[in-house]
């Protein structure tokens, strides 16, 4: 038997509600395809017994997860799915459409707490369209087929109901009150920043997922973006001290450490499940939406929680274009701690002194950094065992061994070094001006100690190949960016801000209509008499002009067929005549005639008529 | 006269519309809670959801014309069948309208351009019934609230008196037999007198079918037996000859009981009262004393001179 239109909006208005959460989790889509190979059994049950069991089923499934402890998440979106199938199969009435509509809703709340796709809005339209068209077919008593008018307008409100919902969305005051900080399903562990920095062996492999995206106007290219400081080596892993880290609470979250002059970069941060900040180089303020922030004695900066949504704040760097705005000066006991050494042999500190040629410090450095660069190999699959095993016999490695080396060689020669990790990026969007951060990009280098200019970066890995990403890619990145930008991040301030550039807006426009009409009010009074004569010949033109413009063109294409020197008071048979080509063009002049002066006719014909004859005779 | 009553609009919110209504504020807490812009995404197309199906509630209600037509004669107590049309001037069609006309309610599911109905309807009482408004409700888009308006229309009825099968029970005073009286509006017509051209007001149950077919114009038997056999009625309104209303009432539906009888046979029939009827056969005739006999009241003023040939209501004898 045919099944009824509604149906099928059911079926399709499921398959929507299940990818809500396959966006978070992609094996969810196994659900969608059981529910299409559910369509032949859909309204078919007849027995009792079953249609008990079939409403049984999610409470079983529901008491049999809670035993078995499942993920919250996963147990509840999967239940959700479950009351929907349960419905779909079972013969149903209007009630049952209204519920499986309500469902949807608790799936799409589960949905909007676990990712940050931009494909949800998408989901959400369409959500809109087969909710509101599977609502209104609930309600027919008798069996429908879609017909062209109400699926117009269905879509029709739809776009309505959309359009209003972003005016609520954008318009809605913002009280965040931030208890949730997103599920950790989504939360990307691989992002390739790692608090541990650990030399040794063992392959990496690099994901283009990104991790980041920077609105930074006062950097170029390359972009540094620190994460953490370590100063303690022990050999084989680096620690940010020896001992246990201390970290001190910030409370002043909406302006901490910031000065002016200060260079201001927007960060929007993917979930990447880590309380780690980023920020560009010399990295020292933080502005944002959060409860309190963690810092260390490097500066560093950790968020009050880990978080599992995308976050967006403005860090601060303490530098403008090249010259630094605050140099941080270090003690006697923090300079001895820079120049901690691990354990080392002897070939070793000989390579180190060897490398290190020059008699400045910044000559000693320079000539680490070549020699480094010139003898050993950059590889994403090491063999070293441990940093001496890279310095003395393998000779490759990334940039956890080229840093480490470096610090370990400045620190041997007396120069106080320290080692950063965090991610460098040179991948720039045109489109939304913004750089964008990937996980491959995570990296690690070194910073020196210079009394002038404090700490300064140096990078001795050599530079890897990366691949230069499409256009396409770019474009749709930029749009991933605006949605980040203007609704996963959307806040209280950027309401103000709205508001602020809206009122100014209007504002503007008042004055300006002011002013036009105070200049043509004074142009009145001045020229009372020429303005009232210049309006009346106005209103007079409008009102007596009669003629299309189209017919103006076609005139004078008759008037360039006959010829091209027509008197003024010539009509257009007399100039045919003069010219003897009226017999000739004839059918012509008549056809302009009948459009011209006729009353009586049909004008979208006639002049369908003259269009053919012109272009007859032009040819 | 009684009027239909109807207010103008009324919105009552279904359990449905409550419960979406609460999960829409739950799912607003849960936004300001969290300060997820997803969650106020979600908040916001369901609160618009809310908004905007209240408003497409009320223009499916708009942009509408009822059209109720009635039959030339209603009597109380007979089931009277009415037709209603709605006719949509907008361009959107209008979904699930249900349309209460008289405590009736007929559903209409989709009216593109125009839609009707019938129904039946009996009327309790005789007299004049002024339709003011129709109730016009509907569940449309999401059966969330049901609202209801009232639509102006302006349409009379006049509800003709309760027929009930007579016969007339004393010998009638122009000596004429029981039988032969009954005879007269039994439709007995025995004596063929002529066929002619039908004209307005004349009886259709005389039309001669096969006549006008052949003529291809609408022709009349005429007989002679219909020549003489009108009669005269007497309805007095004077309340000093009544007890009751009631007793008025009873002798109303007697009377137009035996006119109806009339009207059915093509008896000519005239009626005195507060008013004189001349004799007559015709539809129109016949409509004016059911009007008359549907308004006519009891008035206080002295009864009128009884005329012997008349047929008085208490002559008329229930079947």
């Amino acid at each position: 038997m045919r099944k009824d239109a509604r149906v099928y909006t059911a079926l399709l208005f499921i398959l929507i509600s299940v990818m809500f959460v396959s966006l978070t989790d992609k094996h969810f889509l196994i659900a969608a395809a059981i529910l299409i190979l559910l369509i032949p059994i859909e309204g078919k049950i007849k027995s009792n017994a079953l249609k008990k069991a079939i409403e049984a089923l999610p409470l079983v499934y529901f008491i049999l997860a809670i035993l078995l402890s499942f993920n919250l998440f996963y147990v509840l979106s999967t239940l959700l799915i479950i009351v929907m199938t349960a419905k779909f199969v079972l013969e149903k009435k209007a009630r049952d459409y209204y519920e499986i509509f309500i469902v949807s809703i608790l799936l799409i709340l589960l949905a909007s707490v676990s990712t940050i796709s931009i494909n949800f809005v998408i989901l959400l339209y369409l959500f809109l369209v087969l909710g509101s068209l599977m609502l209104i077919l609930s309600q027919f008593k008798k069996n429908i087929i879609l017909n062209r008018k109400l699926v117009l307008f269905v879509s029709a409100f739809s776009i309505l109901s959309m359009l209003f919902a972003l005016a609520i969305f954008f318009s809605i005051p913002r009280l965040s009150l931030g208890y949730l900080h997103g599920i950790n399903l989504r939360a990307n562990t691989q992002s390739g920043f790692s608090k541990q920095v650990v030399i040794e062996k063992g392959k990496v492999n690099l994901n283009n997922q990104i991790v980041m995206r920077i609105v930074a106007k006062n950097f170029k290219p390359p972009l540094y973006l620190s994460g953490l400081h370590y100063a303690y080596f022990d050999g084989r892993k680096w620690k940010v001290e020896n001992g246990k880290q201390k970290l001190f609470p910030i409370f002043q979250t909406n302006n901490f450490g910031i000065t002016s002059g200060m260079s201001k970069s927007t960060i929007y941060l993917e979930p990447i499940g880590s309380d780690t900040l980023f920020g560009p180089e010399k990295f020292v303020g933080v502005r944002g939406d959060f409860l309190y922030l963690k810092t260390n004695q490097f500066h560093d900066f950790f968020t009050d929680f880990t978080y599992y949504k995308t976050i967006k704040y403005d860090a601060f760097s303490s530098i403008h274009g090249k010259t630094p705005i605050v140099i941080f000066s270090i003690t006697n006991a923090e300079y001895e701690q820079y120049l901690q050494l691990p354990e080392l042999s002897e070939k070793f500190i000989n390579i180190a002194k060897t490398a290190a040629k020059g008699k400045t410090k910044t000559e000693k450095i320079h000539s680490i950094v070549n020699y480094l660069k010139k003898h050993y190999t950059y590889s994403l699959n090491p063999t070293a065992q441990n940093i001496q095993d890279f310095v003395i016999n393998r000779k490759s490695g990334y940039c956890e061994h080229f840093a480490t080396a470096l610090v370990l060689f400045a620190r041997i020669n007396n120069i106080p070094a320290r080692l950063v990790s965090g991610f460098v990026t040179s991948e720039f969007n045109p489109d939304g001006e913004y750089f964008i951060v990937r996980e491959r990009d995570a990296h690690a280098w070194a910073e020196v100690y210079d009394p002038k200019n404090g700490w300064v970066r140096v990078d001795p890995t050599p530079n890897s190949k990366t691949p230069v990403p499409s256009q396409l890619s770019l474009l749709i990145d930029s749009i991933k960016m605006s949605w980040y930008r203007n609704v996963v991040t959307y806040n209280s301030a950027k309401q103000m801000q709205i508001l602020t550039s809206v009122q100014k807006g209007i504002t503007r426009t008042g004055l300006t209509i002011n002013k036009s009409l105070e200049l043509f009010r004074s142009v009145i009074n001045k020229w009372r008499l020429a303005s009232i004569i210049v309006t009346v010949i106005v209103l007079l033109f409008i009102l007596l002009r009669k003629e299309h413009p189209y017919q103006k063109k076609v005139y004078n294409k008759i008037v360039s067929l006959i010829g091209d020197d027509k008197m003024a008071s010539e009509t257009l048979v007399e100039y045919a005549k003069r010219k003897g080509k009226f017999k000739e063009l004839r059918p012509l002049i008549t056809q302009y005639y009948k459009i011209r002066f006729s009353k009586d006719v049909d004008f979208k014909k006639s002049e369908k008529q003259l269009i053919n004859l012109l272009k007859s005779y032009s040819k | 006269m009684f009027k239909f009553p109807c207010k103008q609009t009324n919105t009552k919110i279904k359990s449905s519309g409550l419960l979406f209504f609460i999960f829409t504020v739950l799912v607003g807490a849960i936004a300001v809670n969290s300060g997820n812009n997803l969650v106020y995404l979600t908040f916001s197309v369901v609160l618009s959801f809310l908004i905007l199906s209240g408003l497409l509630s009320y223009y499916n209600q708009r942009n509408i014309e009822v059209i109720i037509n009635l039959p030339d004669m209603i009597f109380a107590g007979e089931n009277t069948t009415i037709s209603v049309q709605i006719v949509n001037k907008s361009l959107i069609p209008k979904f699930f309208l249900t349309l209460e006309v008289l405590n009736k309610k007929v559903y209409f599911e989709e009216i593109n351009e125009k839609s009707s109905r019938t129904i039946e309807v009996a009327f309790k009482k005789r007299g004049k019934l002024k339709i003011n408004a129709v109730k016009l409700t509907s569940t449309f888009p999401f059966n969330f609230f049901t609202r209801t308006r009232a639509i102006k229309i302006k349409k009379e009825v006049i509800v003709f008196p309760h027929i009930k099968k007579v016969f007339l029970k004393v010998r009638y005073r122009n000596n004429k037999t029981n039988k032969e009286l009954n005879k007269i509006f039994k439709k007995e017509h025995e004596d063929f007198y002529s066929i002619r051209q039908y004209k307005r007001g004349d009886n259709s149950k005389l039309i001669n079918w096969k006549a006008s077919a052949k003529l291809g114009k609408i022709m009349i038997t005429e007989y002679a037996s219909t020549e003489s056999n009108g009669i005269l009625i007497m309805l007095d309104n004077s309340k000093y000859l009544y007890d009751k209303e009631k007793d008025f009432e009873d002798a109303v539906t007697r009377v137009n009981s035996l006119v109806y009888d009339c009207y059915r046979t093509g008896t000519e029939v005239s009626l005195i009262s507060e008013i004189t009827l001349p004799f007559a056969k015709s539809t129109v005739h016949f409509k004016s004393i059911f009007s008359f006999l549907s308004t006519v009241k009891l008035k206080d003023r002295l009864p009128i001179k009884k005329i012997d040939s008349a047929i008085l209501p208490e002559d008329i004898e229930y079947a």
